[in-house]
């Protein structure tokens, strides 16, 4: 089975170089079909959503089909923000619907745990997640893997510096307690004093916790010039900021892009005016360039972006239809997806910045796709 | 010196929550010989309620949406009673469902947003210490709260009454005590108090879906601490966990501080006398 | 098998005019689907005392439990002339009933004598509750200085007389006293034996269920023997003291 299909790739390319226009039409063997496992339901959901609309709004004004005239079906599967649920839906959706590629899980721990299956069956994820893991080059799956989304490690390189512009040395953070926290602590601590600043304390809580004010104090008593928030969950993110407003904790507050959402910066009272936030690009508030697009799509559709899960769902779905438009006139499967991905460069999306993945660069976007922002008057503004 | 004294204060502010927290559970224990694992969800539904509709009709909307949800807790109890199932075990399971299923009703119609609102916006300095007006609130209003219940239960008819039924339910029966009643009395105080909870939580540091578990478990963890027959000893227990959480947070490294509650219960649990009634079932 | 059928067994039917204190009529009690007693009938009359004989496992507390409503039953209960079957235990608490379980069941262990007694009186008028009170302390003198300890921490007898007090303050039609000497010193039993009779200035009627023969003799006007979840004899106690033989039968064990 491999083989033929080997062969056949093999036999087109050289007839592809003889006679490209006669099979230009030849390969139009009907539609290419698109898995999309994402978190409809469940915490997962105020990224998922987002992610969905986005990449129906673009599909519709593709008329589903990509600029070299290819058909594009999608497969929509929600994973319920469920690793085990995630999983199963990639397997579903590669031997039920056949899908070439899979834009998806919405969550970090929903990639890892399909990334086996992926490999197994030969199709490429397109992970719309932060996580660093997803594309740890020592995972056996690693080459199935591709993430649409700046990594973790990206996002807090980049609060770093802006902290340093300022005369900040001295940082204190406070991270969620799991997986997601800690890589952010101990990314801080490695890359802080490379560009002059220093972790001098870090405190956690688990996402349960109600009050905050010790570990407000705490910071505060350690004489920090600056806080970097590494949290998920919003009400982690409002309550330390009150607890800091509380107890006097009067210093610049960075808070990593979990809290780029809209519902967040809407809901917040006070105490969250002047607090940074990363994002990936700002759709909602100061959209520029192919942002000014995607939402005029997304309104035309009736959707109100939400924040950076539109952009991640988009760049997923991009990556897809580069891929497909390359192998004008081949035969596509998930194997000659995922080696054409990794040859990828500069194709377009609506997200800021430049996207390319290599061989031994799976993640497709950097620093230039994130932006600081800052919270005024219930809105995220974006700063130079 | 300061410091510790700021994170005691700041302890037995936000230790006053699990302290409501844990007045329920322990008059569900004696009364039902139950956990209402809801009781955390029952705050997490009035929060939410009382974040939509706003204002003081806000207030009685929370209490009355975390009351309704007791009360069907209550109902699933009598069914399970008519049903014959007199196991204890299969109550607390049956809370621990509503638990679930209330915490993805918000989920679902709220999203994962926070919930959080303000009365306050300038703090108070108490001799160096700048606290949240809400958190010192909250803390006289649930000493007066718990203080009061203590009267209850210990003075009047209708507390004897409910310490009879708890004692023996066959007795209670035959002096025609309503010891279903009792019961039922019982989980819908779990939600008015809980229901409080969640909207001094509200006003205080906030809280989202995922808050139930966290609040049930500190509130159980306060009411068994120092013995859980008593609402009093509940409030105490439950400004053991705030100020044990609060003395973590600030000296303990950050990678243990969240364990530290936790083994702070455990610790009295397996060392004093109190825990050796705690276990037993506990005495007024 | 032919049991007892005491030919001499005279009937001491309600002395009284008017309605039975208590009446049971094909009156059965189960656990689960387990029955206990079968098809039993009876009457006490206001002011008698009733003994019910019988051997462990006889059906004795059974038949207890099914009157106070806290074993199920079929049959028909009547109290002063009211149908009491098929309610609450609490209803029929209010119609007059009242139990002492084994093994002082009705007490509150962790709540003082006071509070214990308190929960009894809460059903008389408030102007009646202080008279009451002070009959039972007459009744009683030991509760009277035990008022403030917790009722678990009294000695068996005066956890009985307590149990008793409590039972009564409510001023029941009916008794139910189940195996009132179990677990007590003989020296005590004389003394619960005193307070028992001392409750015939109440007036209520009383129903006892024991297998002491020596301490039923002295306390009943009339006796029922329970066999199996069955009635098989009844009769005066004078025929216990009489003929110990009989006892010993009724028993199914050696006698006392």
């Amino acid at each position: 089975m491999i083989k033929s299909i080997t062969r056949r790739v093999v036999l087109a390319a050289a007839v592809a170089g003889l006679a490209a226009p006669a099979l230009a039409q030849g390969a139009d063997r009907g539609p290419v079909k698109l898995g999309a496992v994402l978190s409809l339901s469940g915490p997962a959901a105020v990224f998922g959503i987002p992610e969905r609309d986005a990449i129906q709004a673009v599909l519709k004004q593709m008329h589903s089909t990509t600029p070299d005239g290819r058909r594009i079906d999608l497969v929509l599967v929600d994973d319920k923000s469920n690793p085990t649920e995630a999983a199963r839906a990639v397997s579903q959706v590669i031997n039920n619907d056949q899908v070439v590629a899979i834009i998806g899980p919405s969550t970090g721990s929903g990639i890892l745990a399909a990334g086996p299956i992926a490999q197994r069956l030969k199709v490429p994820l397109l992970g719309p997640a932060g996580t660093l893991a997803i594309t740890d080059p020592k995972n056996e799956f690693y080459p199935w893997v591709f993430r649409v989304a700046p990594s973790d490690i990206v996002d807090i390189r980049v609060i770093l510096r802006d902290m340093a512009k300022s005369k900040t040395k001295k940082v204190g953070i406070f991270y969620q307690e799991d997986a997601y926290g800690k890589t952010g602590v101990d990314e801080a601590k490695i890359f802080g004093p490379t560009i002059g600043l220093n972790v001098v304390d870090t405190v956690s809580a688990p996402y349960t916790a109600t009050d905050l004010t010790a570990q407000a104090t705490k910071l505060r008593n350690a004489g920090v010039e600056a806080v970097f928030l590494q949290v998920s969950i919003s009400a982690l993110g409002s309550s330390f900021l009150k607890a800091a407003r509380q107890v006097g904790l009067d210093v610049p507050i960075y808070a990593n892009a979990g809290l780029a959402q809209r519902s967040f910066a809407e809901n917040t009272g006070p105490e969250a005016e002047g607090l940074r936030v990363l994002s990936i690009g700002n759709i909602p508030f100061d959209p520029v360039g192919g942002e000014v697009e995607l939402a005029k799509m997304l309104q035309a559709e009736g959707k109100v972006p939400q924040g950076w899960g539109e952009l991640v769902g988009t760049n997923a779905l991009m990556a897809a239809v580069a891929a497909i438009d390359a192998q004008k006139g081949k035969e596509i499967t998930g194997e000659s997806m995922r080696d054409t991905l990794e040859t990828l460069c500069n194709f377009k999306a609506y997200a800021r910045g430049k996207a390319c993945f290599a061989k031994d660069k799976h993640d497709g976007w950097g620093e230039d796709a994130l932006v600081i922002t800052e919270l005024r008057n219930k809105q995220l503004k974006t700063l130079d | 010196m300061l410091a510790i004294a700021e994170y005691v204060v700041r302890g037995a502010l936000s230790g006053a929550i699990y302290a409501l927290l844990a007045v329920p559970m322990s008059l569900m224990f004696v009364t039902v010989r139950t956990i209402d694992f809801a009781v955390g969800a029952y705050a997490l539904i009035a929060a939410a309620v009382c974040w939509s509709v706003g204002g003081a009709l806000g207030l009685a909307a929370g209490l009355g949406a975390a009351m309704a949800c007791a009360a069907f807790m209550a109902i699933i109890f009598l069914a399970l009673k008519r049903l014959g199932c007199e196991d204890h075990i299969i109550y607390a399971l049956a809370s621990f469902g509503l638990a679930t299923a209330l915490a993805s009703l918000v989920l679902w119609w709220w999203g994962t947003q926070a919930f959080v609102r303000d009365a306050f916006s300038d703090p108070w300095s108490v001799g160096g210490i700048r606290l949240a007006p809400q958190g010192v609130i909250n803390f006289a209003l649930i000493l007066l709260l718990v203080g009061a219940l203590h009267l209850l239960i210990q003075h009047t008819s209708l507390g004897r009454m409910m310490r009879a039924a708890a004692a023996n339910q066959t007795g209670a029966a035959l002096a025609s005590i309503p010891v279903q009643g009792i019961q039922v009395g019982t989980y819908l105080a779990g939600g008015l108090l809980g229901g409080l909870a969640g909207l001094l939580v509200l006003y205080s540091a906030g809280l989202d879906f995922t808050a139930p578990l966290g609040l049930t478990l500190s509130g159980f963890g306060a009411a068994i601490i120092f013995g859980i027959g008593s609402p009093l000893r509940g409030f105490f227990g439950g400004l053991a966990m705030g100020i044990a959480q609060a003395l973590a947070a600030g000296y303990a490294s950050a990678m243990v501080a969240g364990m530290v509650p936790f083994l702070f219960v455990l610790l009295v649990l397996t060392t004093s006398r109190f825990g050796e009634e705690a276990l037993a079932g506990g005495r007024p | 098998m032919t049991l007892v059928q005491t030919a001499s067994a005279p009937a001491v039917s309600a002395r009284a005019t008017g309605p039975a204190a208590l009446a049971a009529a094909g009156l059965s009690a189960r656990y689960g689907r387990i029955e206990v007693c079968r098809d039993i009938s009876f009457e006490v009359a206001p002011g008698e005392f009733l003994i019910l004989l019988g051997a462990n496992g006889a059906g004795k507390s059974s038949l207890l439990g099914a009157l106070a409503g806290i074993v199920a039953s079929a049959g028909t209960v009547t109290v002063g002339g009211r149908r009491i079957d098929g309610v609450s235990p609490q209803r029929r608490a209010h119609a007059g009933l009242a139990l002492v379980p084994e093994g002082r069941g009705n007490l509150f262990g962790p709540l003082t004598v006071d509070e214990n007694l308190d929960l009894g009186l809460r059903h008389l008028r408030s102007d009646e509750r202080a008279g009451m009170r002070a009959d039972l302390n007459r009744l009683f003198p030991v509760l009277a200085e035990r008022g403030r300890q917790a009722a678990a921490m009294l000695s068996g007898g005066e956890q009985q007389m307590l149990a008793l007090a409590l039972a009564i303050a409510r001023r029941p039609t009916v008794l139910l006293l189940d195996e009132p000497s179990q677990g007590l010193a003989p020296v005590v039993l004389d003394e619960i034996v005193a307070a028992v009779n001392r409750l015939r200035t109440f007036g209520m009627a009383l129903i006892i269920a024991e297998q002491n023969v020596r301490f039923a003799a002295a306390l009943g006007d009339r006796f029922i023997a329970l066999r199996g979840g069955e009635v098989v004899d009844e009769g005066h106690p004078s025929e216990l003291a009489n003929h110990s033989g009989t006892a010993a039968r009724l028993l199914g064990a050696a006698p006392h």
